[in-house]
């Protein structure tokens, strides 16, 4: 499997586990749709960063809370996008 | 390359896909027409079929299925639409057998819901199994839309926005609410719905003759754009009630003006397995103030700890109660539950309530509910507080101060509300009980 799809496997997972999939529009924000505020938002990036740890290679995905605050406005697929850039 | 160590992931990995595709326009995780398609309709069985083999449900699965007797003897294609509820219904499951349902409900729930380009559906149905029973609900086949520019996993991921500048004032960073703990939340928070406001209201008691000017307000700049972490937010806020009784002076009720900061700092720990991580966010925030009564000339310095757990989904954040019959949310509700800390020093005991003029200091919490509808044709909000605090030295013992407000959203920063407050308010200890309709205004 490769990065982007652990990714993906990392994200969608620990949405459906917190209840917020599926959304009642794919095009709106994580802020606006999904309810995020900062720091749930810190929560679920650091719980994405545990998961993508799971990977065998272990995937390394670093993020500050001016990350965060950006996701906020992202929907999830430019989220995936922008968590796979940051992973290593 | 990255591999996930168990095979749960699978139902994530698929529903990843389609949210990856569906973004970009098209649906790589559907099955494709040509597979599914006949006569201009998507034949339901062939669905099933494909999504169970894109999912990779287990022939095991398939054929206990199949000798498990069901309601009306339905065929085990139609019964694959119940997902992973029929692991208990008495059908054997295996954790990946489940996690393969669970692809094929939410895959089957994104064709149904998020206008695929190459489907059509005849009537709105979100469930699956709805879709399934219901023989006018099909899927029409369109032909094939243009082709739209697909991201692949080689492309660069989106820039992320510039970062606004730190330097001078900028007026996306002023906060106006009704109290000063609510400065924390910027306006992009989905909590800014459930925030007070401030508000300047006018009663007019044509029995009593009397007239009632209210306002209650707090403005806030926070010195970094939008970041509750680790922030720091000076504030000025003024609560002033004026009332007039026609052949009677004017009465001030309430005239106070506070000056503070807010300090916030947030420190996070994880529980869990690595497959289901649970994160503990611990936010702190610290709010010195001064306090100047104009009723009274009285003046309190003082500085308030407040404790806030977030705990994803489960603890002061959103929490989506969905229709039974499909994905779509009905309602978000938040349990509210924080640890106050509070203490006051008199530096001027002013001329009258000398009595409760005294140094103090008060711990207990704020516990409460906040609901949204997630309707846009129905934009309202509930929330109701309770602060109960327990004094560990000065003159009142007990504060407790009930809080709701029913609001009705004419736009994101304005909206029509119907308040009630009752009790000692939490920082000067006065009595109130008001209720009250206004229109009220957030920034």
């Amino acid at each position: 499997m490769s990065q982007t799809m652990s990714v993906m496997d990392a994200v969608t997972g620990q949405l459906l586990d917190e209840g917020r999939w599926p959304p009642n529009d794919l095009s709106k924000s994580m802020g606006a749709d999904y309810h995020y505020i900062l720091p749930t938002m810190i929560n679920f990036l650091t719980a994405v960063q545990v998961r993508l740890q799971n990977c065998d290679p272990v995937c390394q995905f670093a993020f500050d809370d001016a990350f965060a605050n950006t996701a906020l406005g992202q929907d999830v697929q430019t989220l995936i996008g922008a968590i796979d850039g940051a992973t290593a | 390359m990255a591999r996930p160590r168990d095979g749960a992931g699978r139902a994530a990995v698929v529903l990843g896909l389609a949210v990856w595709a569906g973004a970009a326009g098209m649906a790589a995780a559907t099955p494709a027409p040509k597979d599914i398609c006949h006569d201009g309709r998507v034949d339901k069985h062939r669905l099933m079929s494909a999504l169970a083999d894109a999912s990779h449900l287990s022939w095991s699965f398939g054929e206990a299925l199949s000798q498990t007797a069901s309601p009306g003897a339905q065929p085990a294609w139609r019964r694959l639409a119940a997902g992973k509820d029929l692991c208990k219904q008495g059908v054997a499951c295996t954790k990946a057998d489940k996690a393969a349902l669970e692809a094929i409900e939410i895959q089957l729930i994104y064709v149904l819901t998020q206008d695929a380009t190459e489907f059509r559906p005849t009537k709105r149905v979100t469930s699956p199994e709805a879709f399934i029973a219901d023989e006018d609900a099909q899927l029409e086949c369109v032909a094939a839309a243009p082709a739209t520019p697909v991201q692949t996993a080689a492309a660069p991921p989106p820039a992320a926005p510039a970062a606004p500048s730190t330097n001078g004032f900028q007026l996306d960073r002023f906060r106006i609410r009704g109290v000063a703990q609510d400065l924390f939340y910027p306006r992009t928070a989905p909590q800014f719905k459930g925030l007070s406001k401030t508000s300047l209201s006018f009663t007019s008691d044509q029995i009593a003759d009397k007239e009632t000017q209210k306002f209650v307000g707090v403005l806030g700049y926070s010195l970094r754009p939008d970041y509750l972490l680790n922030s720091i937010i000076p504030y000025v806020g003024i609560n002033r009630s004026v009332s007039k009784t026609k052949g009677k002076a004017e009465s001030v009720s309430a005239d106070t003006r506070d000056y503070g900061v807010l300090g916030t700092f947030y420190v996070r720990k994880t529980f869990g397995t690595p497959e289901h991580p649970l994160v503990l966010g611990n936010y702190l925030t610290l709010s010195p103030d001064y306090l100047f009564d104009f009723t009274d000339h009285s003046a309190i310095v003082s500085a308030n700890l407040t404790y806030i757990p977030y705990l994803n989904a489960r603890l002061n954040d959103y929490i989506a109660v969905r229709s039974s019959d499909g994905p779509a949310k009905l309602f978000s509700w938040e349990p509210i539950a924080e640890l106050h800390w509070d203490n006051g020093w008199y530096v001027q005991a002013g001329v009258a309530n000398q009595a409760l003029h005294r140094d103090y200091s008060r711990l207990g919490g704020r516990f409460g509910v906040s609901v949204i509808s997630e309707n846009p044709d129905i934009p309202l909000t509930l929330t109701v507080t309770d602060i109960q605090l327990g004094g560990l030295s000065g003159p009142v013992g007990h504060i407790s101060y009930l809080s709701s407000a029913l609001s009705w959203s004419l736009s994101k920063f304005v909206s029509l509300d119907l308040s009630y407050v009752d009790g000692r308010r939490e920082d000067t200890a006065k009595r109130e009980r008001t209720t009250a309709v206004s229109l009220s205004a957030k920034y």
